[in-house]
């Protein structure tokens, strides 16, 4: 049952945000630090020093870019995060509580296949320009997984409002019968995310792909927008799949925030662990695995919700 | 203290360092490189992500003025700094940070750009109208003439490819290499080239080198297939070997990488299939070494490097081959790799050629400073 907020639930929403992706942030630096073995628990200020470089670091710029669109897709990650983090309750509230709250998760995800796309091609650079296609090619791929991943606990709860489908997981987590669409949601945060696996766009044998051109706060925003991302993404599968504040003992925030931490850490973990899937091969994947795969989920628990009644 | 000193104190905490790796500068780039982990810094991919631009070694004059345009795309507060022997790269990273905290003189360094004037639409520059050619399709598309390098990450030193671009597909490529000064041997042929020579070397210092040069080439191909803790691990392993750490640790290290690169299929699945060069045609083109022993795809190579490190490591017996192949030839090692280089890439989409230019990994020193016994 979520409950209608007074205004300031959106600032407070664009704080844990930023909390979040800064604890995100912090928790590779770490993991990195420690792999490359260099002192470990040290690395976790690296957010903080990283944002006060780049906010003293000068803007650069191309030549002929097209400045407005280009500063504009960079800026639009962190927007779109936030916007996706709108449908997300934190126990028992939520900023907005859209009756297809799931369906502007999704919007909002395919927005980003604009902003991607724009803050490559603006700046007028090949490196640029080839990121922002890999987006597009690797977005193809997972963009429809990710539709039906969706689609399972919209089905299960008979509706699309996100607080539906926390009040119906009062039985069983839907990650537990509905594994395969847990995954392919897991797979496309980090997809839509561009880390890990899916961190094709920025890649280093692109010197960054999409981060290759801009510097100081455009690059700032870039880099926190992909770490704000992951948080959003994270915080939406604790209300889809992984039953939103419900728990013994702690408040139902407070639970929400525990589960929201421990899914942000596992994609945190498998971002530097595995090598990176380049566009073409993912296609076979995405389209001849994760999509009937995807559909027969969908089918199961259809007829799991018709047995029932 | 005022915001920007405060926020520079602790910006000048982490740098990010832009190596530019020079041939004949490579003992330079390995301490650069292990002194950057060893601080914490990070190495920059692009010139927009660095503060710092570390010049490794002597470059000569098209060099240098490559480093001088990249020097120019630094955003500031930024600073150069030049090391021409292992010994004072850590001064010169302290440079660095020294001339980074000078905020008087970014001040006036940033006074001193200048910032380009808004163009009409209808002059961008010097810029030529990109010109169209057929396609592997038959379809006439635009064209974009770019040169690879000689400054981008993980990436032979020196090394500058030119190539067409047809979207992301390479169309036809030249590969050449740009110069650096040195006096010294190829610094991974080094025992090698004295042996031949009938100097005196100590088969434990060729075998941790013949290692670290495995480790080195393998460690650079695991960044550009996006397995960032490989190729941290890699890294680690090299300095290990290369630095006075025991023998043991190196070993076990290395054999836990080994198994787990032999154990990622994603990685497999990534990187398979992507410049085939069986035994028979690297023999055709002259190529030796672990190219020819390996004798396949870029994967191939890749687990033949970790391989090979593996049994340098376990004191077998080291033959008098260098890292690339025969040093007593005519032509160093590294010719034919490096000639064999446009024949492979042209079709290649950018990600998958760059792969397979690790996979081979020509060694520009050894190109430039004569790495045969046989040349004068």
């Amino acid at each position: 049952m979520t409950e209608a907020t007074p205004w300031v639930a959106a600032p407070v929403a664009a704080l844990l945000l930023a909390g979040l992706a800064v604890t995100a942030a912090a928790l590779d630096a770490v993991l990195v630090a420690r792999s490359a073995g260099s002192a470990g628990l040290v690395a976790y200020r690296a957010p903080l020093q990283e944002t006060a470089r780049l906010l003293l670091q000068r803007r650069r710029t191309t030549l002929a870019p097209d400045a407005l669109l280009w500063r504009f897709g960079g800026a639009a990650l962190v927007t779109v995060a936030l916007l996706m983090l709108a449908v997300v309750p934190l126990g028992r509230w939520v900023v907005v509580d859209l009756p297809v709250g799931v369906v502007w998760f999704n919007a909002m995800d395919v927005l980003l296949w604009a902003a991607v796309w724009l803050a490559g091609w603006g700046a007028n650079s090949v490196y640029g320009l080839v990121g922002g296609y890999r987006y597009l090619a690797q977005a193809l791929s997972y963009e429809l997984p990710l539709m039906f991943a969706l689609v399972a606990p919209a089905t299960a709860a008979a509706s699309l409002r996100v607080g539906d489908i926390v009040a119906a997981q009062s039985g069983l987590w839907y990650a537990v019968w509905m594994p395969v669409s847990f995954v392919v949601y897991l797979g496309s945060v980090l997809g839509f995310a561009m880390v890990g696996p899916f961190g094709y766009p920025a890649a280093r044998d692109i010197a960054d792909g999409v981060l290759a051109e801009p510097s100081g706060v455009d690059r700032l925003l870039l880099l926190a927008g992909r770490h704000a991302l992951m948080v959003a993404g994270a915080a939406f599968a604790v209300p889809l799949f992984l039953g939103g504040g419900a728990g013994p003992l702690l408040p139902s925030w407070l639970w929400s925030l525990v589960k929201t931490l421990l899914v942000l850490g596992v994609l945190v973990g498998l971002r530097r662990r595995l090598p990176t899937v380049r566009a073409d091969r993912f296609a076979e994947l995405g389209w001849l695995v994760a999509l009937p795969l995807a559909l027969a989920q969908v089918l199961v628990v259809s007829l799991v919700v018709l047995v029932r009644g | 203290m005022g915001l920007t000193e405060w926020l520079r104190s602790a910006a000048t905490r982490r740098p990010h360092v832009l190596l530019v790796p020079v041939p004949g500068g490579t003992q330079v780039r390995l301490a650069a490189q292990r002194l950057i982990v060893e601080r914490g810094w990070v190495e920059a991919t692009s010139p927009a992500g660095a503060d710092v631009v570390l010049v490794c070694g002597t470059p000569d004059v098209r060099l240098g003025r490559a480093v001088d345009m990249v020097w120019e795309q630094l955003p500031g507060p930024r600073a150069r700094i030049s090391s021409d022997s292992d010994a004072t790269v850590a001064d010169a990273l302290d440079d660095g940070v020294r001339q980074l905290d000078d905020l008087d003189a970014q001040r006036r360094d940033a006074g001193r750009r200048v910032s380009p004037s808004p163009l009409a639409d209808d002059e961008p520059g010097d810029l030529p109208m990109a010109d169209r050619a057929e396609d592997r399709d038959g379809l006439k598309l635009d064209q974009l003439h770019i040169q690879l390098g000689p400054v981008l990450p993980d990436w032979p030193a020196g090394l500058v490819m030119r190539v067409a671009l047809q979207g992301d597909v390479i169309q036809h490529s030249a590969a050449e290499v740009w110069g650096g000064h040195s006096v010294h041997d190829p610094f991974w042929d080094a025992g090698h080239l004295q042996q031949l020579r009938g100097e005196p070397v100590t088969p434990a210092e060729l075998r941790r080198r013949l290692a670290a040069a495995h480790l080195d080439s393998a460690a650079r191909m695991l960044a550009l297939a996006g397995w960032d803790d490989a190729a941290t691990a890699a890294n680690r392993v090299r300095d290990l070997v290369l630095g006075s750490g025991t023998t043991a640790e190196a070993t076990d290290r290395l054999t836990r990488l080994h198994r787990r690169v032999r154990r990622s299929r994603l990685l497999r699945w990534s990187t398979s299939g992507l410049g085939v060069l069986d035994r028979k045609a690297a023999l055709a083109r002259g190529i030796t070494g672990p190219a020819l022993r390996a004798g396949g795809d870029g994967y191939a190579r890749l687990c033949q490097w970790l391989t090979e490190a593996q049994l340098a490591l376990r004191e077998s017996p080291v033959g008098t081959d260098g890292p690339r192949g025969r040093l007593d030839g005519t032509t160093p090692p590294s010719q034919p790799l490096l000639d064999v280089l446009p024949g492979l890439t042209t079709g290649l989409d950018l990600a998958t050629a760059r792969l397979v230019i690790a996979s081979l990994d020509p060694d520009p020193d050894e190109l430039l400073l004569g790495a045969a016994v046989g040349q004068p």
